[in-house]
């Protein structure tokens, strides 16, 4: 055997989740409980892996690994910069968390499926992690599929609704990576070759045709739809709200989050800057409608009851947020967008895990029924609390600091609309939240018979905290990852000045 | 946009699209579930449709080296789009499993997959809506 | 919308269209000489862009899973009319006549997939439908003597652990991820390939049979066993 050389990191990621998954199954037919621990010992090495990766990468370059040896174009290889491996990383992160959280929401939820949900619980991350490592535009069809398939399935496991939310994601997701393929079959069959370099290489030279920008408007869709990017959301806050738990939590944080970094991808390395701003206004049209789903998404966030679909409706703002970073396209937008992957992955996280603790520990659904648990649960509900403050954006949390980024670019790209789009939705997401906060610490709590005080158990507690604590350290840290990380894997003509 | 050249130079792309806004009509319109899927199969099989028909050169024979043909490629098929479509129809496959899977558990709870019906027991189910 | 982008495209048929140069000569031009393997599209896909197509297993196998997931209880019940003995002579003797031809020829489809059109998929896809037409006119218990229910999974997750495998295994001995000409087999590189591809060929097969099989059981007898 020889020696490991780091261009074989990314693979080892995927060929990890593959055989972790398979094992899981297997291990899982053996015995049930088999099974959980295959899952957390496979996603403990990915994290290791991952961490790995980025420092070679931040250290060296980007990794490429070229599969069955054919170089690009006429082969598949994975392109892995700083950039890529910074959402590797922070998918790993998220998923230990979920993946300990998982153990008792999992047996308490759904037992029955247990081996089924944790091996496509594997899947999903397969396909996530694969559509971000990967520098091939038909292989990121097939990722993009595969994380889809396994999150139809395991958004159909929750609630008696949940089928029904998890269908019509279905039929949407589905259009949504049809157009994806048919929009790459465009830029195929005008440029002969599939490698996303490749393909950046020869489009300048066909900016004339008209097909350009059926293809890039394809592409943007149908990657839109799984980002849930407004007026694409339709799918999600049914789906969220009916998911189980465990599901919420690994998914809310990371799917559209990959599928974000996908379109910046796509629109920032294959199309390129130029292409996208001029030949077609992309940027803008971006950039307004992930503004108007800003607004109107919080809006609806404040209108719910129900305490997860708010989280949900709130994510969607989130995302936007993203969007309108990628969509504006000058240096500090983009830094803030990618920063608020991070941030918000994290985040999410948290807030969904109590949500999740809430329900099953507690049996409380309802922003009304959460009165007076922050003294009944003490630690969950300052995880919470901390969580909540990073998504309005106060300092020290991480929050602010994509936010402050965010409102930075805004301020740039001169257009005071959108300035005042960014302010407004952090009032707005102030409303809900407080509110929230203020039932949680002040009201009196209406007893429940049936559900016990106190904290829930450490597997459920554990993650909780820890998600907590990361977003007031992420935000503490946050000037050594925009130094080190973000700055050099962006393009040269969209770092910040003095990078 | 020269509609001629359209028609004549390029007429399977045509039929794509045709079966493209069938398969579209079918999701969006129809109220019964299982023909959604039957919509996303039509919506799938168009996009399959474009990228083979690109695929074809006159006098072209299948891709499978012979000796008549040597090692020109202009004497076969594009073989690039066909192998692309076999995973494209695998994943159509699997996708469609996954929806009948989806669709009998829904019977099984709510006993209709019919669009209209659902919506109505859904919000006799769900008082907060 | 589309219909303006058709202005822009390649004409129908044309040899010289962007799509049909470029990577495509490659394939055609090193089919033999990198794979010693004429059908192209096999090279392709096994090959030169195996990686694809071991995604598309993995998607398979989801598939699988995801019937799994949503269907199996711990419920009893009883199996539908479609899985039970039709009971009449003639498709009875028609369907055990037929099965064996089916599976042989599916098993030369496989094989051959290098010479002729063909393949693990088309190949694992016959001997899938060999079985559910045992199921369907032989009925569900009857047929299990052919093919158990229960191996479905196991084999469907075997198909997919040998394509990684092979790719694995190639990784361990100092190439990259599915680069056949690392297999330790002691055969020129070109032959190392073409075996690298027979081998990736008939996991993709299992794969393919046991999950279809797997679905259709799981679909037909709702997820509860009989």
């Amino acid at each position: 055997m020889t020696p490991f050389p780091e261009s074989d990191l990314p693979i080892a990621i995927t060929m990890l989740l593959l055989f972790g998954a398979i094992l899981t199954i297997a291990a899982g037919l053996v015995r049930r409980s088999f099974a959980w621990p295959v899952v957390l010992l496979t996603l403990l090495v990915v994290l290791g892996d991952a961490i790995a990766m980025l420092l070679a990468i931040v250290r060296g370059g980007p990794l490429r690994h070229t599969l069955g040896g054919w170089a690009a174009p006429i082969g598949i290889e994975y392109v892995v910069d700083a950039l890529g491996a910074f959402v590797v990383v922070v998918i790993a992160a998220v998923s230990v968390a979920v993946t300990v959280y998982a153990r008792a929401a999992v047996r308490a939820e759904n037992p029955d499926q247990e081996v089924a949900f944790l091996g496509m619980m594997l899947t999903l991350l397969l396909g996530l992690t694969g559509m971000v490592l990967t520098g091939d535009l038909f292989n990121l069809y097939v990722f993009y599929e595969i994380s889809s398939l396994a999150g139809y399935a395991l958004l159909a496991i929750g609630d008696r609704k949940a089928p029904v939310a998890a269908f019509r994601y279905l039929i949407l997701g589905t259009t949504g990576a049809s157009f994806y393929l048919l929009g790459i079959g465009f830029l195929y069959v005008l440029t002969g070759s599939l490698n996303m370099a490749d393909v950046a290489r020869l489009l300048p030279t066909l900016h004339n045709n008209p097909a350009l920008p059926v293809a890039i408007a394809l592409v943007v869709a149908g990657v839109g739809l799984k980002t849930a990017l407004f007026p694409l959301h339709g799918w999600q806050p049914d789906a969220y709200t009916y998911a189980s738990s465990t599901t919420t939590a690994i998914i809310a944080p990371i799917m559209t989050k990959v599928s974000a970094f996908v379109l910046l991808r796509l629109l920032f390395f294959v199309f390129g800057v130029d292409l996208v701003t001029r030949l077609l206004p992309t940027g803008s049209i971006l950039a307004w409608l992930s503004a108007a789903g800003i607004v109107v998404t919080s809006g609806m966030a404040i209108a719910q009851r129900d305490v997860k679909r708010m989280l949900a409706y709130s994510s969607v703002a989130q995302v936007g947020y993203v969007g309108l970073g990628i969509g504006l396209a000058n240096p500090w937008a983009l830094t803030g967008a990618v920063l608020h992957i991070l941030n918000h992955a994290t985040m999410k996280c948290c807030l969904f895990l109590v949500a999740g603790s809430v329900a099953l520990h507690a049996r409380r659904r309802t922003v009304a029924e959460y009165a007076g648990l922050g003294r009944m649960m003490p630690w969950t509900f300052a995880s919470f609390t901390l969580a909540a403050v990073a998504m309005v954006g106060l300092p020290p949390t991480n929050g602010f600091f994509s936010k402050w980024y965010l409102l930075l670019g805004t301020i740039r790209s001169g257009s005071w609309p959108l300035v005042a789009v960014v302010g407004a939705s952090s009032l707005l997401t102030a409303v809900y939240f407080f509110r929230l906060l203020e039932s949680i610490y002040t009201a009196p709590a209406t007893a429940k018979p049936e559900a016990p005080a106190g904290d829930p158990e450490a597997a459920m507690l554990v993650p909780t905290i820890a998600l907590g604590v990361a977003v007031l350290v992420l935000g503490l840290c946050n000037s050594w990852f925009v130094t080190q990380v973000l700055q050099p894997a962006l393009p040269a003509a969209v770092r910040l000045p003095g990078s | 946009m020269d509609i001629t050249a359209l028609v004549t130079g390029r007429w399977p792309y045509l039929f794509t699209i045709v079966l493209l806004l069938i398969g579209l009509y079918g999701m969006l319109v129809k109220q019964n579930l299982m023909k959604k899927v039957f919509g996303l199969n039509i919506f799938q099989g168009a996009i399959i449709l474009f990228f083979i028909v690109h695929a074809y050169k006159h006098g072209a024979t299948v891709p499978v080296l012979d000796d008549i043909s040597g090692t020109d490629p202009a004497r076969y098929v594009n073989p690039i789009p066909h192998g692309l479509m076999l995973t494209a129809i695998v994943v159509s496959v699997a996708t469609t499993g996954v929806a009948l899977a989806l669709l009998i558990r829904i019977y099984r709870t709510f006993g209709t997959i019919d669009e209209k019906d659902l919506l109505v027991r859904l919000r006799d189910e769900d008082p907060q809506r | 919308m589309l219909l303006a982008a058709g202005a822009g495209l390649p004409l129908y048929g044309d040899p010289t269209a962007p799509a049909s140069l470029h990577v495509s000569d490659d394939y055609v031009r090193g089919s033999m000489v990198d794979a010693h393997t004429p059908n192209i599209v096999t090279t392709m896909i096994a090959d030169y862009r195996g990686f694809d197509t071991l995604g598309e297993t993995m998607v398979v196998f989801s598939a699988g899973l995801a019937c799994m997931l949503l269907l199996r209880t711990p419920e009893r019940g009883r199996i539908p009319t479609l899985g039970r003995p039709k009971g009449n002579v003639i498709t009875d003797i028609v369907t055990r006549a037929m099965i064996p031809v089916i599976q042989l020829f599916a098993l030369y489809v496989v094989f051959h997939g290098h010479y002729s059109p063909g393949g693990g998929f088309q190949g694992g896809a016959l001997i899938a439908t060999t079985i559910l037409l045992a199921r369907m006119v032989l009925g569900f218990e009857h047929s299990q003597a052919l093919f158990p229910t229960a191996l479905g999974t196991p084999l469907g997750l075997a198909g997919v652990a040998i394509y990684a495998g092979v790719g694995f295994v190639a990784l361990l001995f100092g190439g990259n991820a599915l680069d056949y000409s690392y297999l330790p087999l002691g055969l020129p590189k070109d032959m190392l390939r073409n075996w690298g591809i027979l081998f990736v060929e008939i996991g993709v097969a299992f794969g393919v049979m046991g999950t279809l099989v797997s679905i259709f059981d799981d679909l037909l007898t709702g997820g509860r066993r009989a």
